[in-house]
């Protein structure tokens, strides 16, 4: 796109100018996303820095550390003792111990399978089915080898940090003829080093419970880990990008599972339009809706406002599955509508089942019934904000109320809503209560070309979790969490870099 | 005061921690054999239990019994996390059965168990534990699942399809007749004279009672296409993959890519015929049967008419029709009982018919349920191996013990579950009970089972025609060994079909509905049926793939 000086910008007509920051917008984008692939080396150049001058400090004490000092890289903690920090050295040492226990008798068998997941099937007796070889285990070891190398991981750091202990008090022992001792360190935990006292509990759970499980999770992406490969009796094994090409592309091929892989990447695509399609309408339309009904109530005009607030207020106080799973009833063969719609004496429509256009539309009414009661009193905060000088000031220059809006109201409404847009949208693209409650994903109509589990008002979310809780299907669901998360990362990375209340942040007020 | 506040919450976090560990390690300390079963049978399985325990304390020494709700449907979900931990002993629908095997949590039932097994239960229950390598794979616990007909007397008595001399599946004189059809029977109620109604309830002048049959349903609907030589063929491989299905409610033709020929569809289009014929008035139009009522599987909207009965007075029901009657399963025999009093009654499903007027009978599938026992439970794997045998054993023993004909009765008694253990179906309360009669009944009519499908296929004779095109007849032969279905499963239950199979199945006949609601007349030409139903025959062959 040919890049313009500010005076012909300027020479523009209002929709010339709109047309142009919409199109730079977009042409602008490759070079964005460029620039912040650019930036990558630099910033894990500065990562690596910090590491390497981490490391760098194991160096200097293996390099210029007297015998005890080097000693400690193989007897962990024998610095301390050296030094006479008894209370270090018991703890170096003990974790030391427990460290290589912990391998031996744990880590290694687990570690050692990494590469195949096992080898060993289970064997059992023909005639009685009496476990005779258990065999090796998939999920275990590839769960336990997550956490192995955690363990693995943290060890490098404690390691380290032994030797590093010792360097130290060979040069503090040179000056002040004393190291640290136990009580020194047990009050400075509980002083100036408190954080790491009361963060160490933490951080060891949030390995053990979300960084191992994460690991474990994306890994199974990689694996044939479904309900033809279920452990122990089992065994499962890597399969490299064959989900992956199969979901996305239709191409792999051994892809376990009774199902070809071109009916993995149908799904997919047909789910992922779908589900943006989906974001895109309720949030538009949430949008768009919440902050009319916020403005009328906003009028001054208006009576009753306290009211009208509180009816909206009713709605988001109500638990949302509730509500949701209410309309769903009402919304059945026979429920109110069609009672009505009967008694009336006019035809009675299968509101979620008869076709998916259809269903689809009752699904963006209902999620406006739902959704617009939030944007409503978002709006309505802003607009309490507004100071009334710009309106009065606006007045006596002749502006007219179409006028004071678009420059005005709607500059200061974008401005806020613009950072929660994004997370409506995103919160849109997983919205699993409307899809799953209202409709269960499916409007009974389904396509017989569809994957497993997948119904045509699925969202890539609820298929997910129908993959997963009803299917077994593991790996395609991981592929398809993966998956999400990279949609996900991309719109949010995108257009929050690209707002103005990020770009601008002193423009308010 | 701030150090006051550090050192008291590094103490609360210590014990937090303390805490965490002492409860995980006494958890992992008790020793527990898990039995699972339906959450509201659990006071008669504790019961049961604490007597076995009793009787064998020496070998459960340190162990105790443990039992938890997972639900029959339930227990394939349940043990997919982890056999080893999962029960020792439990139930499932006989439709996981295949599944449950390629987890390696059924242990074969050989031997003496096999001969327990055969010696107390009713044979077809016996023949659904087996998968198709012929080896029993679990104990038949109850014989109660499939669907038949519900039907107040009161609605049909007097009518041209009643038999006063006929005697009703539970001893009681007066019955339908033989071989009803559905128009026969919405004939009979709009032939019912009076408008005071029934058993006390009000009806309307132009319906005079509804008959519900879940057609949209496919569990339901498959009965149609069973009645009328449907079948359907699912082949595994040793491990419990499935390789490949065949539908045969259009059937296929052994040649040519395409897989189906026109004008082969008998099948399907007696099918066609008896789905239109079972709610229609007449062949030439498509005037839904006043009597007729659309109830989706979940037995929406019966469940209301149920609940209409329960309260006499209530008259401003919307329909304000009585329900006359009801094609479902044991699970609604209670309440329809309450609701229709002495009028109460069950019978075998009604007969199909196709344009020409032939008559085919209506088959379902029939389900079971069972006891299996888990090879990998940790009170099995844990010991020595030849502990383990003889822990196996017991396990099994416990098996048969849960499926004795003491606590079958028990189970009856509290719950309605009709027993497969041949000496409880002898108590004089099972003995009686209409639904279990008119299911044992229907369980003749069944197709799936126990007519012996596993060991059958289909073989086509090709002739050539004078204009040198080849036909097929289709006859069914018994499997010659040659090619075996895996190890064992190739079992032809229910749910040994892929969960999308059953889609194109229910979206013809929701179709199907629809456009005789609508009244396309139009739509029901030769041409147009074929249409249907090899669009049918494509949707099932590749949900099946």
């Amino acid at each position: 796109m040919r890049k313009i000086s500010s005076l012909e910008y300027l020479s523009m007509s209002k929709a010339n100018r709109a047309w142009y920051k919409f199109c730079s917008f977009f042409a602008n984008l490759p070079a964005a996303i460029g620039r912040w692939f650019r930036s990558l080396p630099e910033k894990f150049g500065k990562l690596g820095a910090k590491i390497g001058g981490w490391f760098g400090g194991l160096w200097d004490a293996l390099r210029y550390g007297n015998w005890k000092t080097r000693m400690s890289a193989l007897i962990w903690g024998f610095g301390c003792f050296a030094y006479r920090q008894i209370g270090r050295g018991i703890l170096y040492l003990a974790y030391e111990i427990i460290f290589v226990l912990f391998i031996t008798l744990f880590g290694a068998q687990y570690l050692g399978k990494l590469g195949t997941l096992g080898t060993v099937q289970q064997i059992r007796d023909p005639d009685t089915d009496l476990v005779l070889v258990m065999g090796d285990n998939s999920f275990e070891i590839l769960l336990y080898s997550m956490l192995t190398i955690a363990v693995l991981v943290f060890t490098v750091v404690v390691w380290i940090l032994s030797i590093k202990n010792a360097y130290q008090n060979q040069l503090g022992y040179s000056i002040a003829k004393r190291a640290a001792s136990g009580k020194d360190d047990i009050g400075q935990l509980l002083n100036h080093r408190f954080h790491l006292t009361i963060l160490a509990f933490p951080s060891l759970t949030l390995v053990v419970f979300t960084i191992v499980p994460l690991m474990f999770m994306i890994l199974v992406a990689f694996t044939n880990y479904n309900r033809n490969t279920l452990p122990p009796a089992n065994l499962f094994t890597w399969v490299g990008f064959d989900n992956f090409a199969a979901v996305l592309t239709g191409q792999a091929k051994g892809l376990s599972g009774s199902q070809d892989a071109g009916r993995w990447s149908y799904t997919f695509w047909k789910i992922l339009g779908w589900t943006l399609e989906w974001a895109v309408l309720a949030t538009v339309t949430n949008l768009f809706l919440g902050m009319i009904v916020a403005l009328l109530i906003n009028k001054k005009s208006i009576k009753l406002k306290k009211m009208w607030r509180t009816f909206l207020v009713t709605v988001v106080a109500v638990p949302q599955f509730i509500s949701l799973l209410l309309v769903s009833k009402m919304l059945n063969n026979a429920g109110i509508y069609n009672s009505i719609l009967y008694n009336l004496g006019l035809p009675t429509v299968d509101w979620l089942h008869k076709s998916a256009p259809l269903a689809k539309f009752i699904i963006v009414v209902v999620n406006l019934w739902v959704g617009v009661p939030h944007t409503v009193l978002t709006c309505t905060g802003i607009l309490m904000n507004i100071p009334d000088d710009l309106y009065e000031a606006a007045k006596i220059d002749g502006a007219n109320p179409i006028k004071m809006f678009s420059k005005i109201t709607l500059p200061y409404m974008m401005f806020v809503l613009g950072p929660s847009l994004i997370t409506t949208f995103v919160g849109n693209i997983n919205n699993f209560n409307i899809i799953f409650l209202l409709t269960g994903g499916s409007t009974g109509l389904a396509d017989s070309r569809l994957a497993t589990q997948a119904g045509d008002l699925d969202l890539l979310i609820t298929w997910l979790y129908k993959l997963t809780v009803n299917g077994q299907q593991y790996d395609v669901a991981s592929v398809l969490g993966i998956l999400i998360f990279i949609v996900v990362a991309f719109f949010s990375l995108i257009v929050y870099s690209r707002i103005g209340s990020v770009k601008n942040e002193e423009d308010f007020q | 005061m701030k150090k006051t506040w550090k050192k008291i919450l590094c103490v609360v976090m210590a014990m937090v921690l303390v805490a965490g560990i002492a409860s995980v390690l006494s958890a992992c300390s008790q020793k527990v054999i898990l039995v699972w079963g339906p959450d509201d049978h659990k006071e008669i399985y504790m019961e049961y239990l604490e007597k076995f325990a009793a009787e064998h304390e020496e070998e459960l020494a340190g162990y105790k019994f443990n039992y938890a709700g997972s639900g029959d449907a339930g227990a394939y979900d349940a043990m997919a996390t982890d056999p080893r931990s999962g029960a020792g002993v439990y139930t499932f629908a006989n439709d996981q059965m295949a599944n449950l095997r390629n987890l390696g949590a059924l242990a074969v039932v050989s031997g003496a168990n096999l001969t327990w097994s055969e010696s107390n239960n009713i044979a077809a229950a016996v023949d659904a534990t087996k998968l198709s390598d012929g080896k029993s794979y679990a104990y038949p616990l109850q014989a109660d699942n499939g669907y038949y007909m519900y039907y107040n007397k009161a609605a049909f008595r007097g009518t041209a399809i009643w038999d006063e001399n006929k005697k009703n599946v539970d001893g009681t004189m007066g019955d339908l007749k033989d071989g009803y059809t559905f128009r026969e029977m919405y004939a009979a109620l709009q032939a019912q004279t009076g408008t005071e109604g029934y058993a006390g309830h009000p009806v309307t002048t132009w319906n005079k009672g509804v008959v519900t049959w879940p057609m949209g349903d496919s569990w339901y609907d498959s009965g149609v296409f069973f009645a009328v030589g449907g079948d359907y063929n699912v082949a595994y491989d040793a491990k419990g993959k499935q390789t490949n299905a065949d539908a045969w409610f259009g059937y296929t033709l052994p040649d040519g890519a395409s897989g189906y020929r026109d004008g082969d569809f008998t099948i399907g289009k007696n099918a066609f015929e008896c789905f239109k014929n079972s709610i229609t008035l007449s062949n030439d139009s498509l005037a839904i049967s006043p009597n007729y009522l659309y109830s989706d599987g979940s037995g929406f909207p019966l469940n209301d008419y149920i609940t209409y009965y329960s309260d006499v007075n209530d008259a401003q029901h919307w329909g304000e029709t009585p329900l006359a009657a009801a094609m479902c399963g044991t699970w609604k025999a209670k309440e329809l009982q309450a609701a229709w009093g002495e009028n109460y009654a069950a019978t075998v499903l009604p007969v199909l018919e196709n344009d020409a007027g032939q008559h085919f009978t209506m088959k379902n599938f029939a389900g079971y349920k069972h006891m299996g026992v888990n090879p990998q439970c940790s009170f099995v794997t844990s010991a020595p191996t030849d502990e383990a045998a003889a822990r196996l054993n017991l396990l099994h023993e416990l098996a048969q013990y849960l499926c004795g004909p003491e606590i079958s009765v028990a189970r009856y008694n509290k719950t309605g579950a009709g027993p497969a253990n041949k000496q409880a179906l002898e108590d004089p309360a099972v003995a009686a009970d209409a639904a279990l009669l008119a299911l044992n009944a229907q369980y003749d009519r069944v197709c799936v089972y126990p007519e012996g499908y596993h060991g059958y296929e289909y073989e086509f004779d090709a002739t050539e025609n004078s204009d040198g095109t080849i036909s097929y007849t289709r006859r069914l032969v018994e499997k010659k060994g040659g090619d075996p279905v895996g190890n064992g499963l190739g079992f032809r239950t229910q749910d040994s079909v892929p969960a999308n199979y059953w889609t194109p199945i229910q979206n013809f006949a929701n179709v199907l509905h629809q456009e005789i609601v609508d009244g396309k007349l139009d739509n029901f030409s030769e041409s147009k049926i074929e249409q249907y139903l090899a669009q049918l025959q494509a949707d099932i062959q590749a949900a099946a793939q």
